[in-house]
């Protein structure tokens, strides 16, 4: 018995069709469209997305392939699409990998514009699972050590804006750096999420307060703060309104709960850090 | 309202801004070519934000909504002009208001009230309640001023 897979290569080895496939699409081309539709949502949620923008992304790539309409539900950690075309009808259900996750610009860009050029009719569902592909795959835009120092960089500003002096400066720089350091590594061994923030935030407040110290610094508190702030879920918190606002309140709940323990994470790390030093720098 | 602002101190304040939506940007992965629009709307963001509560007008609260959604305004534009979602500038533009360091001591005003064992400190209970709900409000306040410009003018697909 022939796989789906087989048959989906087989037509795309014989594809002498148009962009748009005239309705109504046959079983093998529509349950190819609901995958496809289904695995954009699930990168654009997985990556940072309001719920609004993936029902959107998820019914656009269906209508724009040759589907009539699609049904969409999201759920905080799945997503169930049905597209219908000429009274056939196909459902998937499409399990996310991880419920939290990395915010990635990117890839929210990448497929916002393969959504546009579906939509202009220019790529059939054969090209479109090639570009998924791709995105997918695709690395970082910066390197490594580039992210380090943004983010060094981002803490140590932060000091600024909260009246930090420049002793103050270089701390936060090196024990934010480090804290990305350690998150990277523990999350590339696939540790749990919340395990691994507070072992960064834990990291950050020690390193501080062990240089506090040392040598005595103006402004401790500004540095241990400034220093975890960008383990802050700032992404799930506005997320969260947003989607309640815009009518997911069950996907908003959840991403505001996820936030919540995130901040409660960070706030352990430091305060085992702190209770390790034996100074209350807060 | 008077007139008179101290501009170096405002000047510093957008740098600084500036760097931390840059340095958030980067972490986020934008695509390159869109660095310096993140960086515009961080420092215009925070500044504003400033400005308005130096004015003595405006609570945290209120000035934070309306930095967003100057900052969703300019990210929309910002999103035509380059071709990309606004989303990708409005975000790390609101990264810096977001209220960490009042989440954090939220946070830590409940840890230690229940290590300091059975005389309940009530500044601390005081203060972590006023905390609490201060981070609630600026968050809604920034989703909120996201939103209220994507609902007003209102378009076939979400503008950001």
């Amino acid at each position: 018995m022939k796989t789906l897979k087989h048959l989906i290569e087989q037509q795309s080895q014989n594809n002498n069709s148009t962009a748009n496939e005239t309705t109504p699409l046959d079983l093998i081309a529509l349950t190819d469209i609901v995958d496809l539709a289904v695995w954009a949502g699930e990168l654009l949620l997985e990556n940072g997305s309001e719920s609004r923008r993936v029902e959107e992304t998820i019914r656009i790539l269906g209508i724009g392939l040759g589907c009539d309409w699609g049904n969409v539900l999201i759920s905080p950690h799945a997503i169930v699409a049905t597209h219908t075309s000429g009274g056939q009808v196909r459902t998937t259900i499409r399990q996310l990998k991880k419920y939290v996750g990395e915010v990635n610009m990117t890839l929210i860009e990448e497929i916002s514009h393969l959504t546009h050029r579906v939509e202009e009719g220019k790529y059939d569902r054969f090209r479109v699972r090639q570009e998924l592909n791709r995105i997918a795959a695709l690395p970082g835009q910066y390197k490594r050590w580039t992210t380090v120092l943004a983010v060094g960089m981002a803490g140590s500003a932060f000091s600024q804006l909260f009246g930090g002096d420049w002793p103050v400066f270089l701390v936060t720089f090196l024990s934010a750096a480090v804290a990305v350091v350690v998150r990277q590594e523990l999350t590339k061994l696939a540790y749990n999420y919340y395990l691994v923030i507070m072992t960064s935030a834990f990291v950050a407040g020690g390193l501080v307060s062990l240089i506090n110290s040392v040598h005595d610094i103006d402004r401790p508190d500004v540095a241990l703060v400034s220093s975890v702030l960008f383990l802050v879920p700032g992404v799930p918190f506005i997320n969260s309104i947003k989607d309640m606002i815009k009518g997911y309140p069950l996907v908003g709940l959840s991403r505001g709960v996820t936030a919540v323990l995130t901040i409660f994470a960070i706030a352990l790390g430091l305060l085992l850090a702190m209770q390790l030093v034996g100074r209350n720098l807060l | 309202m008077s007139l008179s602002i101290a501009w170096w101190p405002l000047l510093l304040n957008l740098l600084w801004a500036g760097a931390a939506a840059v340095g958030v940007a980067v972490y986020f992965n934008v695509p390159l070519r869109t660095l310096l629009g993140c960086a515009l709307c961080g420092a215009s963001a925070f500044t504003t934000r400033t400005l308005l509560m130096d004015s003595g007008q405006f609570s945290i609260e209120l000035a934070t909504g309306m930095a967003a959604s100057l900052v969703t305004i300019l990210g929309v534009f910002l999103g035509r002009r380059w071709h990309v979602p606004a989303i990708i500038f409005v975000v790390p533009g609101v990264i810096p208001l977001v209220p960490g360091v009042r989440a954090f001591q939220t946070m830590i005003d409940i840890l230690i009230l229940t290590t300091d064992g059975i005389q309940v400190n009530d500044t601390l209970l005081i203060d972590a309640a006023v905390n609490s709900i201060e981070t609630t409000l600026i968050v809604c306040a920034i989703a909120g001023g996201i939103a209220i410009p994507t609902l007003l003018f209102r378009r076939r697909r979400p503008m950001t």
